[in-house]
């Protein structure tokens, strides 16, 4: 894994964290001893930090998209010639049907009484 | 029976002999590349059910976040704090979509290649090739009685045509596999990538909504409550057992790397009947969390 995705999926792994243990029964039970003002200081990192996981996830996944759809041409390109191959084993197919059909009627008419 | 009959009837079992075993390696071949197909069709049909899960659970985390901060903010900051996790929320749902459409173009390569790896080509082409043999015996009896060492030519038309049909599929396999087969390496591997991210987020986000909303309450209940209700044991327990079952979402990450390693060492010709077999059986337990998930809707 490349060096920018580890230290973002590591970051992320420490924000979750730090979001467990700012949520923690034990944390909102010392926060409730607190001031007002240290309790709303509290509450806004706690948002900040659920926000940057947010964004992160998001930086992450945008990275990963990109790589999918640089691949996408590829993608379309394979099942193009997986599909022409296909065709050209149905076109085989109708070709020895047309055959078939094609002696039968040579048939009858070999078959039928001359003067007709 | 003249020497000259037993060396026909020699030479009419070995063309048999000899179209049958060429056609079971190539089988083998194109039986791998159809049930791989398969498979990849069934991993990618459990992929939006996945993504539907893992943004649910990424709103109802950070809706627990605001709930759990709301009393302490102005209502200004509730604003604030409400706009910015949406808009957040928003991109997310995008970037989820973007995977999905992803997915249904891989989804599509799957199909064509399943198309292409069906037996029922071969079966096909056997009926028609068959009718056309009887009707050039219906046209000239010479046909009809044609034979090669005492076999008649139509008993001979199955095997040869399952080796035509197979020979034709494996090289159009083998010809795809050597353009594209990175291509596909790559985008498996990618896959597994998401997968593994989304698992780690799924699990993350799961877990703290367990102990928010389940582990917080008992907790408090003992520590701080003058009683100890009745059922705060079972409780106790009922958080704990929803913890252990989140082990059960690295099903999907071992079927995404199972996906990835049975395409190599499907392009790479080795045996993958034991890797697809597992593959199925991880896929199978990807199926059925997904089922769990839409039940839990």
């Amino acid at each position: 894994m490349s060096g920018p995705v580890q230290i973002k999926r590591e970051s992320l792994s420490t924000l979750r964290a730090t979001r467990r243990t700012m949520s923690s029964a034990r944390w909102l039970m010392i926060m409730k001893k607190r001031s007002l003002e240290e309790r709303r200081e509290a509450a806004l990192k706690r948002m900040a930090v659920e926000q940057m996981i947010l964004t992160l996830g998001n930086e992450n996944l945008t990275g990963i998209s990109a790589k999918l759809k640089e691949n996408e041409t590829e993608l379309n390109e394979a099942r193009a010639a997986l599909i022409k191959a296909r065709e050209k084993l149905n076109y085989v197919k109708a070709m020895l049907g047309a055959v078939s059909r094609m002696l039968v009627v040579l048939s009858q008419v070999i078959k039928a009484p001359v003067g007709l | 029976m003249t020497a000259r009959k037993i060396s026909n009837v020699r030479i009419g079992l070995s063309t048999c002999i000899l179209l049958l075993s060429a056609c079971a390696s190539i089988q083998s071949n194109i039986s791998n590349g159809a049930s791989f197909a398969a498979a990849g069709i069934a991993y990618i049909d459990a992929i939006p059910a996945i993504l539907d899960e893992s943004f649910m659970l990424t709103v109802k985390a950070n809706s627990q976040q605001l709930l759990l901060s709301r009393d302490e903010l102005t209502e200004d900051e509730r604003l604030a704090q409400l706009e910015a996790s949406d808009k957040l929320l928003e991109k997310r749902q995008e970037l989820l979509r973007d995977l999905n459409t992803h997915a249904l173009l891989l989804r599509s390569y799957f199909l064509s290649l399943k198309a292409l790896t069906a037996s029922e080509n071969a079966s096909g082409m056997k009926a028609v090739t068959q009718d056309l043999v009887t009707q050039m015996g219906a046209l000239s009896p010479a046909i009809a009685a044609m034979s090669i060492g005492g076999v008649q030519i139509s008993g001979l038309m199955g095997p040869a045509i399952n080796l035509a049909v197979g020979t034709y599929q494996n090289a159009a396999l083998n010809n795809e596999l050597k353009m594209r087969g990175n291509a596909i390496e790559r985008e498996l591997a990618l896959q597994k990538a998401v997968m593994s991210m989304l698992v780690d987020q799924m699990k993350d986000d799961a877990q703290f909504l367990i102990e928010t909303e389940n582990k917080n309450p008992v907790f408090e209940e003992y520590v701080a409550a003058k009683k100890v209700s009745a059922k705060w044991s079972n409780k106790r327990v009922a958080a704990f057992t929803q913890t252990v079952e989140l082990q059960s979402l690295d099903s999907i990450n071992k079927a995404a790397d199972n996906l990835h390693d049975s395409w190599i060492a499907f392009v790479e010709k080795r045996d993958v009947a034991g890797t697809i077999d597992l593959l199925i059986q991880d896929i199978e337990q990807v199926l059925s969390i997904t089922r769990r998930f839409k039940a839990n809707d």
